[in-house]
């Protein structure tokens, strides 16, 4: 989790020579001093650079660094030179000792801003052929997902494993590095205008929060995140419950037979009451199909141990079963055509339910449409603004053609109204599908059972005209018949428990994620992530005071459990402070957070980059006390690096008896470099 | 015995307070709000030829995207395969007073008779529009069948005198 910059290396090339620069930046405090203040800012924006960070500063695609290093270079003599090749190299380490050098081209016929050359060790330190040479690409969609681009390999390195992001509903983005810097590196120009006054957020909601949540480590996004995921997984066990039962109750069509006791939606538990599966038997009788089985059973078994009659014998049951059945055949067919104008009805219905959906979900899309526009600001969309009619300047009307009374709804009113209508006519089509699906079945039932019965006579006028000893074609056809039966009836109720063997543990699956899910502690912050946050906010307290902040007591400052900020009685203290105690802010809040990775496990890479951190605004009596803070990194191993334009007399009367690296140089930042 | 029990002793004090009647709202097409509908004439100008509509054209087109079946329809009118149940163009009132509300609103100029523009404003606004998350099906739709001109809509339903 730590990153050091070790080596820094600015080249450009022009007609008079080779110009650049060498730097070498050890742990602790450095402090970068130059008179010209382009020369400090240009070694820090080279960082920036080279790490391909530059819109933290600057939104737009241009690069942040001066014309020496794009364009034109004037030398010492005040002479123009045309770069004609200019280029950044960076040696980075790791948490584990681990070196990478990074090359970016600003200036260069062929090579790309948008790639950057990485070798695997400290190319600048000590120049090796052993080094693996890889080019990656960024500031291009993808530089922070992909595995060639420069973030995605940038934030392994330093062993960061970053979260995703909802941007909406749909979307799904990575904490974009561009968002974290900005809490370790500060830009002079519009940096100090507030804690991370130049982060993107890139349309993610939150992405301040979001960001620090990161680097303290707090467990709230993880929580956040396993929510997230175990949502997902119910959502999953619920589609693999509806397939399962789909692809079953795809069997039962045409079979006269209904499950029932499972929703098509899976249930939170497992049902009460056992689900079975419910035959149709005669005009509207169901019962459970083990009940029709076992009667069944009966039935073959006596077929079997009977021996089978002859014709004569059959006769005369024949033919009073015969006139029965003649009759029972006129009952059915009159029975199976009602029940196919009732499902025509429940399909006619559904149409029209459908239909009626359809238009209001039409409806309510337009209704979003409306809030959304009214929503918007005069700086989007400027459409009749301020809900004004421009020619009478009187409210606007809500309904272009309505009555006068009674009145429209309002667009929120009749939005809800829209959603409670497609509730409730969802719902009456769900019921009307459940109704025409049970009459479905009984239709097929009563089909087979006319074909069935049609069967019976045709065998029984058989059997009555056939030789009076020959067997009675009725009574084998019958044992035939019921064999099938049996067989197809036997074969859904092993597919049943197959069935219930399979919803069985998805449900129970389900219930125990639900259960994990409510164990979730609900409080957003967990003991370590207040332990952290109570650690931090006095390490800003005692700043501010050692920076002589004046606006008001510092005792009454506290950090924001829900935006990670420093407030005072609940308010941000962005507005109610003055410029030079703004910068006072960003300075201890800056420097606490890099203080509290001492003493627990964060993201903090153990850097601070400061570009010019006195601005005009605050006195030296705080930049002295702000730099002895500073010069404690020492003990840590961490690395703060402040560019500033301090005299050097002060720097060293300010920092008597600490211990620290001073940069300086004279003039430009680009010098010329001995021919090679 | 409480008057909870006894009906009509509960319905003498109900009637004892004063009360009051009041009228509930009544629901309404979102097409008919006039935000909604006015950035619809917005878009209904852009998407004729040279962003210049006449009120014919506008109604026409107004028909069209009001539906999936009317679109459908006026698409198949335009690469000339009408059929012959293919619904009939409906005027409707409603749109002349987004109409109105547009060009004073500094959406719209007239230019020349009854044809109508989009002013400087009307243009941003279009651009804007074009831009936000709002009206995207008609959008795709405009996208599809513009730029419409006088000629196709004319030909579609003739005007009077024609």
């Amino acid at each position: 989790m730590s990153l050091r910059v070790r080596q820094l290396r600015l080249v450009a090339e022009t007609s008079a020579g080779t110009f650049g620069r060498e730097l070498e930046f050890p742990d602790g405090l450095i402090l970068i001093r130059a008179d010209n203040t382009r020369g400090k800012s240009t070694v820090m924006q080279s960082i920036i650079y080279a790490l391909g960070l530059e819109s933290m500063v600057d939104p737009r695609h241009v690069v942040p660094l001066p014309p020496a290093m794009t364009d034109t270079l004037r030398d010492s003599k005040d002479e123009e030179h045309h770069v004609s090749e200019s280029y950044v190299v960076l040696e980075i380490e790791n948490g584990e000792g681990k070196r990478l050098t990074c090359q970016r081209w600003v200036a260069h016929e062929r090579m790309d801003r948008h790639l950057i050359r990485t070798w695997s060790g400290g190319a600048l330190s000590g120049p090796s052929n052993a080094y693996e040479q890889d080019d990656y690409f960024v500031r291009r969609p993808g530089a922070a997902v992909s595995e060639r681009g420069f973030h995605h390999m940038l934030a392994e390195f330093l062993k960061w494993d970053l979260p995703m992001l909802a941007r909406d509903e749909d979307t799904e983005v990575p904490l974009y590095l561009e968002m974290i810097f900005p809490l370790f590196f500060v830009e002079q120009k519009r940096g100090w205008g507030g804690i991370q006054a130049t982060m993107p957020t890139y349309g993610i909601p939150n992405a301040k929060q979001r960001a620090i949540e990161f680097v303290l480590d707090l467990g709230v996004y993880r929580r956040a995140r396993e929510r997230r995921d175990l949502a997902a997984e119910i959502e999953r066990l619920r589609g693999d419950y509806r397939q399962t039962l789909a692809e079953f109750r795809g069997r039962l069509e045409g079979t006269g037979i209904v499950l029932q006791g499972l929703d098509k939606e899976m249930p939170t538990s497992w049902p009460a009451v056992e689900p079975t599966l419910m035959s149709v038997v005669e005009e509207n009788r169901w019962i459970a199909l083990s009940e029709l089985l076992q009667p069944l059973h009966e039935r073959h078994r006596s077929l079997v141990e009977e021996e089978v009659p002859t014709a004569e014998e059959a006769s005369r049951e024949l033919e009073e079963t015969l006139r029965e059945n003649e009759r029972l055949i006129g009952t059915l067919t009159a029975a199976a055509s009602e029940l196919r104008q009732n499902i025509e009805l429940d399909e006619d219905q559904l149409a029209s339910l459908e239909h009626r959906i359809e238009a209001l979900e039409e409806d309510r899309r337009r209704y979003r449409d409306a809030i959304t526009l009214k929503d918007l600001g005069s700086d989007e969309v400027s459409i009749l603004e301020g809900d004004e009619c421009p020619a009478c300047h009187r409210p606007l009307p809500l309904a272009l053609i309505a009555p006068e009374s009674p009145p429209p709804m309002s667009l929120e009113q009749n939005i809800d109204f829209i959603a409670e209508q497609i509730r409730t006519f969802k719902l009456m089509s769900s019921d009307t599908e459940q109704h025409r699906d049970i009459e479905s079945q009984r239709l097929a039932a009563l089909r087979s059972r006319i074909e069935e019965v049609r069967h019976a006579i045709r065998a029984a006028r058989a059997t009555l005209v056939s030789p009076s000893k020959s067997p009675s074609v009725a009574a084998v056809r019958e044992l035939l018949r019921l064999e099938d039966r049996i067989t197809t009836l036997g074969e859904i109720n092993q597919s049943f428990v197959g069935l219930l063997e399979k919803l069985r543990p998805i449900i129970e699956e389900a219930t125990r994620v639900r259960a994990r899910l409510l164990e979730l502690p609900k409080e957003r912050l967990d003991a370590e992530d207040e332990a952290k946050l109570a650690a931090f906010e006095p390490r800003i307290v005692s700043q501010l005071k050692d920076y002589g902040f004046r606006s008001f007591s510092v005792d009454t400052i506290a950090i924001s459990r829900d935006n990670y900020l420093p407030t005072r009685e609940g308010f941000d203290l962005g507005f109610v402070t003055s410029a030079s105690d703004a910068i006072r802010i960003v300075w201890s809040y800056l420097l606490g957070l890099l203080e509290v990775s001492r003493d627990y496990a964060t993201n903090h890479p153990g850097l601070l980059m400061f570009d010019e951190p006195r601005q005009q605004a605050a006195d030296p009596v705080s930049f002295q006390a702000l730099l002895c803070r500073a010069a404690d990194v020492n003990r840590f191993g961490q690395q703060v690096l402040f560019a500033t334009s301090e005299p050097e007399e002060s720097l060293h009367e300010f920092l008597a008896g600490k211990d620290y690296t001073e940069i300086t140089f004279e003039g430009f930042a680009l010098e010329p470099l001995p021919k090679t | 015995m409480t008057s909870r029990d006894n009906p009509s002793e509960l319905l003498a004090q109900v009637l004892e307070r004063p009360f009051q009647f009041r009228e509930r709202p009544v629901p309404t097409p979102a097409e008919y709000r006039p935000k909604w509908r006015t950035a619809l004439v917005v878009l209904l100008v852009g998407a004729c030829y040279s962003r210049r509509a006449s009120w014919h054209q506008l109604h026409v087109l107004n028909w069209a995207c009001r539906s999936h079946a009317n679109q459908a329809a006026f698409e198949r009118f335009k690469v000339g395969e009408p059929r012959l149940d293919d619904a009939v163009v409906r005027y409707d009132p409603a749109l002349d007073r987004a109409i109105d509300l547009a060009l004073f609103d500094g959406l719209l100029e007239r230019r020349s008779g009854d044809v109508l523009g989009l002013s400087s404003r009307g243009l941003t606004a279009l651009n804007e529009l074009q831009h936000a998350n709002v009206l995207v099906g008609e959008k795709e739709f405009f996208a599809r069948v513009s730029p419409v001109s006088q000629t196709l809509v004319d030909s579609l339903v003739p005007r009077r005198g024609q």
